[in-house]
């Protein structure tokens, strides 16, 4: 049973140490196991193997590098999937934005009543606008639509004019700025969350999607780090030639 | 011409030993652990994971080299032997010549001081 151990310690040596020195180990392990106790050279074969792949080995820097990213990406990506809804964690998608706000414009002319639908497809950020005027409803669709961390700049284009928001999510509310070329005006706009589903056609999948994404950023990160560890394994990265008489 | 080996001293204490076992003789791996504990009367045991990390880098700085196998009856196929170069053998030289110094420097300093 220890002799197995002691083999498959020899095994986790990187592959270089172990072509070389292996059998000899082994051989070693055999003819002194009675005098020396199984746990000294077991012993002696732990702190070997840490010693070849922390020191000796220069793999371990390309392995370090490599596993930093990738868990850097899969904690991002989970973090994503648990946190996506919340606004604290806005990693790889900025998902809290999605949905259908309703509040008001104000203005020196009056307060407005709005809704605004919010979504993202394949990366794009669309939306529109519902204004319930006095002439009736007009929607409009909001153009450039920019999203950094928790502020949101959008504008609509209407017959009158441009008309630029500027606002900040905070929580479930959305308010800030907006300013017109036309005969609007400029005035504030505060909105609040209606529904976190209702997202706007062709958007409705954007939450779904960022998690689909996020899912498979974390299994293809995994699957990357499997092979590059797989790979380290079975090739020595050391140009180390001793230089013997065999 | 006087070389200089210092990039290659001081010696760690596995090297110095393991140099030492191999000055009188060529030996395999095994015998150089017994070798060890014979010359230090047990109180320094290399282990073989120790041994041939060593090992490698000594024959890595061409320090040691492998020798012709030593034909003999139930020699164990898996066993290789070792022996100094003439670099090796210079190096120890230089090791045992710098620790002879060491020496005689402790000795003078912790010789008993007379009452006065």
């Amino acid at each position: 049973m220890t002799r197995l151990l002691y083999q498959w310690l020899l095994w986790l040596h990187p592959p270089f140490f172990r072509r070389e020195f292996a059998g000899e180990m082994l051989w070693i392990f055999d003819s002194s196991v009675a005098a020396e106790g199984a746990p000294a050279l077991l012993f002696d074969g732990v702190a070997s193997l840490a010693r070849q792949w922390l020191l000796r080995s220069g793999s371990w820097k390309i392995a370090a590098a490599l596993a930093g990213g990738l868990v850097q990406i899969t904690l991002g990506g989970f973090g994503m999937m648990i946190f996506g809804h919340r606004q604290s964690v806005q990693f790889l998608v900025t998902a809290p934005y999605a949905g259908v706000w309703s509040g008001s414009l104000r203005s020196p002319a009056g307060s407005t009543p709005v809704e605004l639908a919010l979504g993202r497809n394949r990366g794009e950020w669309l939306g529109s606008l519902v204004v319930d005027g006095p002439d009736g409803r007009a929607q409009s669709d909001l153009l450039d639509i920019r999203v950094r961390r928790d502020l949101v700049t959008f504008r609509i284009a209407t017959p009158a004019g441009d008309t630029h928001f500027h606002g900040r999510l905070n929580g479930e509310t959305l308010s800030g700025d907006f300013e017109s070329s036309g005969d609007v005006g400029s005035g504030r706009w505060e909105l609040a969350r209606a529904s976190p589903s209702a997202v706007p056609r062709g958007a409705a999948v954007a939450t779904g999607i960022d998690n689909l994404v996020a899912i498979t950023i974390c299994l293809v990160a995994c699957i990357i780090l499997a092979v590059v560890l797989l790979s380290l394994w079975t090739r020595s990265f050391t140009h180390q030639r001793i230089h013997s008489v065999r | 011409m006087i070389e200089d080996f210092s990039p290659f001293l001081p010696l760690s204490p596995a090297s110095l030993h393991i140099l030492l076992s191999l000055a009188g003789e060529d030996r395999h791996g095994y015998g150089i652990m017994q070798e060890v504990a014979r010359q230090t009367d047990g109180q320094y045991k290399l282990g073989p994971g120790t041994l041939y990390d060593n090992l490698q880098k000594l024959m890595t700085q061409g320090i040691v080299q492998e020798a012709a196998r030593k034909a003999s009856a139930g020699d164990d196929p898996r066993r290789r032997y070792y022996r100094l170069t003439t670099l090796g053998r210079d190096i120890l030289g230089a090791e045992v010549s710098r620790l002879e110094v060491v020496i005689r420097e402790a000795r003078q300093h912790l010789r008993p001081r007379r009452a006065t």
